[in-house]
């Protein structure tokens, strides 16, 4: 897990502040030292990620948070720049929305996500979720 | 000929009789007095010529011995025979010896000849030699008259023309008795043939009295007669027929409630009283130009018309023409026109039949302008479902988000509060989490409703058998509880998702509800023709009929949620998925006997019918 830690950083692309709060909070339940880093909409993480605001990430994430319903740039939209990019298209995606849209999973799976995870509404069942999560990432090998 | 063709059949016939019985009477008097003639002469001859052998022996000695005395003595006892004129006895020099006369005046010159027998000028002259011993010793001349005969001929003459007389009379009694049997029926004949020329009576007959050539005649002329009588018969029928039918014809042409017409040398022959009433015009107006007025009501009448009239409907290149009229008033009407060649007083005609379909017109016009409007409603409405649907989706997932916070929030306030909070406080979180999740159960349950009939999953083949075993263990229903699964559960491509969803929906409500330790969960399947039916019975408490209506309404529970946590969801979304395969669900249940769903299934799923 340190190891992880170390090699590695988490950007988080969300809108909404609780949901922000909630991953941070799961995340500090489970124990989890990765660097976490927030982009509130697709924009403002393509501009962590391509620059002009890559200043911002001290270390470059192998893993993105991401979801779907957000203002100006929304994860599937994000998705297609990402796997547009030869920079970007090797990150690990896990999708992580209220969306249970058939669309929004065909769509997200198409464009090659690791996993697409319902939001659970309770927190216990959150933090359940964020660990096994992070089991799963640690894992497995990333590039 | 010109005058006897004028004479009766009677004058003819008596004419004919009398000429034949002269001409035969004459005929044969000729013949007899030819031969009385003839007869006369030959004995006549031979008489003389005996007579003069008689005289010419007598006469021998008188010549032997030169005596004249006596021999004019033996000569004049021929004066006892009547037909001697006159004798002279020549000797044999031929010198006249003696000679008798019967009378003075009597100079027939005396010619000698050594032997014949000849006529002359009505007299016979008879030579004869006389002879003694062998030798010619004179000749003896005798010469006989006619007269006898001519008064012979006469007297018979006389007594033929007599007999030719009464010959005449008996034959033109007799002509005129004949006549009757020959004439008569002729006559009658002819007499019949007048009063049916004069009278047209057919029905006369002629007598039939005899059987020969008159008979088979007047038979024949019966016959005739029957004939005519019979095709006059026939053609009466006929004419009636003709005549009832033409004023058929012209009835229903005039009560026809469609207004009609008859084109004629392209021009207007006749129009009946519907067509009258059409043009709305005064009927003397219409009478003096109506081809003008029927040229102002429609331009297509006379022209197709004409063209029907000379080369007959099929020209048409639609059985049924539609015009528009317009009337003086300025009416404007829709009609069908069809047409048919016909005759019309005897000549080609077109004849016309104008239906109103004015009304027709303005109704299917107005049908077209409602089916329009329904299809914009149609439209409107799979618009407003959509974005209803839409809607619900939207505002479930957006609704879901703040309850998550609230969720998360209250939980963390209880965890950093830990220490102050007192127990009725975390009761009161753990309540307003309850609630929380009791709303997102109920969300859910919109968008599922909202997905059913909207989100079409994938047709697979289930084994129905092996579902229900699935949905079973999902449901992990307590070990006292029995599930059975009935025999003959079928194989069918359908949605999976869908079907799972009922039967999931039902054996779930019978567990939740069935009240009893040892509850029973019973699924049926009957093959109904298109449909298979599905039955989930439970023993649990059942459900009063009163309720049954209400149980399949969205949100709709019949217990406190406190109680029992239900979204009342559930069955709607069975209704609805059912009816969206049109098939229908059904509750059958009283209180405390279980209650029992039934449902219909299409064998062949309406998304494979519809390709």
């Amino acid at each position: 897990m340190f190891e992880t830690a170390e090699r590695t950083s988490i950007l988080l692309v969300e809108d909404d502040q609780v949901d922000v709060m909630n991953v941070k909070r799961a995340f500090r339940k489970n124990n989890i030292k990765t660097p976490l880093y927030v982009a509130w909409d697709g924009i403002e993480a393509l501009e962590m990620l391509r620059g002009p605001r890559s200043s911002e990430l001290e270390i470059f994430p192998k893993i993105v948070l991401l979801d779907i319903n957000m203002p100006r740039m929304n994860g599937i939209e994000l998705l297609r720049e990402i796997r547009g990019d030869d920079k970007l298209s090797k990150l690990l995606v896990f999708v992580l929305t209220t969306s249970s849209n058939d669309e929004d999973i065909i769509n997200a799976y198409s464009l090659n996500v690791a996993g697409y995870i319902l939001k659970p509404v309770t927190f216990d069942k959150f933090v359940e979720a964020v660990s096994t999560l992070s089991k799963f990432w640690n894992i497995n090998e990333l590039p | 000929m010109g005058l006897l063709s004028k004479l009766s059949i009677r004058t003819k016939a008596i004419v004919v009789i009398v000429l034949v019985n002269v001409l035969t009477l004459g005929a044969f008097s000729l013949l007899v007095i030819q031969r009385e003639i003839a007869t006369f002469e030959e004995t006549l001859v031979n008489e003389t010529r005996l007579i003069a052998r008689v005289a010419g022996d007598y006469s021998v000695i008188d010549l032997v011995f030169r005596d004249k005395d006596s021999a004019h003595t033996t000569l004049s006892h021929l004066a006892n025979v009547p037909n001697i004129d006159g004798a002279v006895l020549f000797d044999h020099n031929a010198a006249p010896f003696a000679s008798f006369t019967r009378s003075n005046e009597d100079k027939t010159p005396l010619r000698f000849r050594d032997e014949g027998t000849f006529f002359d000028d009505d007299v016979l002259h008879v030579y004869l030699p006389i002879n003694y011993d062998g030798e010619k010793i004179g000749t003896i001349y005798l010469r006989s008259g006619t007269t006898r005969l001519t008064e012979n001929i006469t007297q018979y003459l006389r007594n033929m023309l007599m007999l030719a007389g009464m010959v005449v009379v008996f034959a033109a009694f007799l002509a005129l008795t004949a006549q009757t049997f020959i004439t008569r029926p002729i006559q009658f004949l002819a007499k019949t043939t007048k009063q049916i020329s004069s009278n047209n009576d057919y029905s006369l007959r002629v007598p039939v009295t005899s059987q020969d050539e008159i008979g088979i005649l007047c038979e024949g002329f019966n016959d005739m007669l029957s004939q005519i009588e019979h095709r006059e018969i026939e053609r009466d029928i006929a004419e009636e027929a003709v005549k009832k039918s033409e004023s058929r014809f012209r009835n229903i042409i005039e009560q026809s409630g469609d207004a009609m017409y008859v084109v004629q040398g392209g021009r207007i022959a006749y129009l009946n009283p519907k067509f009258v009433q059409l043009l709305d015009l005064p009927e003397e107006d219409i009478a003096a130009d109506p081809d003008a007025v029927v040229d102002a009501f429609s331009g297509f009448i006379r022209s197709t018309g004409e063209l029907v009239e000379s080369h007959g409907a099929q020209v048409l290149s639609r059985p049924k023409l539609e015009f528009e009229g317009y009337t003086a008033s300025g009416d404007t009407y829709n009609f069908e026109a069809n047409l048919a060649k016909i005759e019309w007083d005897n000549r080609p005609a077109a004849l016309g039949t104008l239906r109103d379909v004015t009304h027709r017109r303005r109704n299917e016009q107005q049908l077209r302008q409602q089916q329009t409007q329904l299809n914009k409603y149609a439209t409107e409405l799979e618009r407003s479902n959509r974005e209803l649907n839409q809607f619900a989706y939207v505002t479930s997932h957006d609704l879901k988000a703040p309850l998550r916070a609230i969720s998360s929030l209250s939980q963390w306030i209880e965890e950093d509060l830990g220490d102050v909070l007192t127990e009725e406080t975390h009761k009161q979180m753990n309540l307003l989490r309850g609630r929380v999740d009791r709303m997102e159960a109920l969300i859910n349950g919109i968008l599922e409703y909202s997905r059913v009939g909207r989100i079409r999953t994938n047709l697979e083949t289930v084994n129905i058998k092996s579902l229900l075993e699935d949905i079973v263990d999902l449901l992990a229903p307590p070990a006292e509880f029995t599930v059975e699964i009935g025999p003959n559960m079928p194989t069918l491509k359908t949605e999976k998702h869908r079907i799972q969803q009922v039967f999931a929906n039902l054996i779930s409500n019978a567990l939740k509800y069935v009240g009893r330790p040892d509850g029973l969960v019973q699924i049926f399947v009957r093959d109904r023709e298109i449909f298979y039916e599905f039955t989930v019975q439970d023993n649990g408490p059942g459900i009063d009929p009163s309720f049954h209506d209400k149980i399949f309404v969205i949100f709709q529970t019949l217990q406190a949620r406190d109680k029992y946590e239900s979204t009342g969801v559930g069955l709607s979304i069975v209704k609805k998925i059912v009816e969206d395969k049109g098939g229908a669900v059904t509750l059958e249940s009283e209180p405390e006997k279980g209650a029992r769903f039934v449902f219909n299934w299409p064998k062949i799923d309406p998304l494979l019918e519809n390709g």
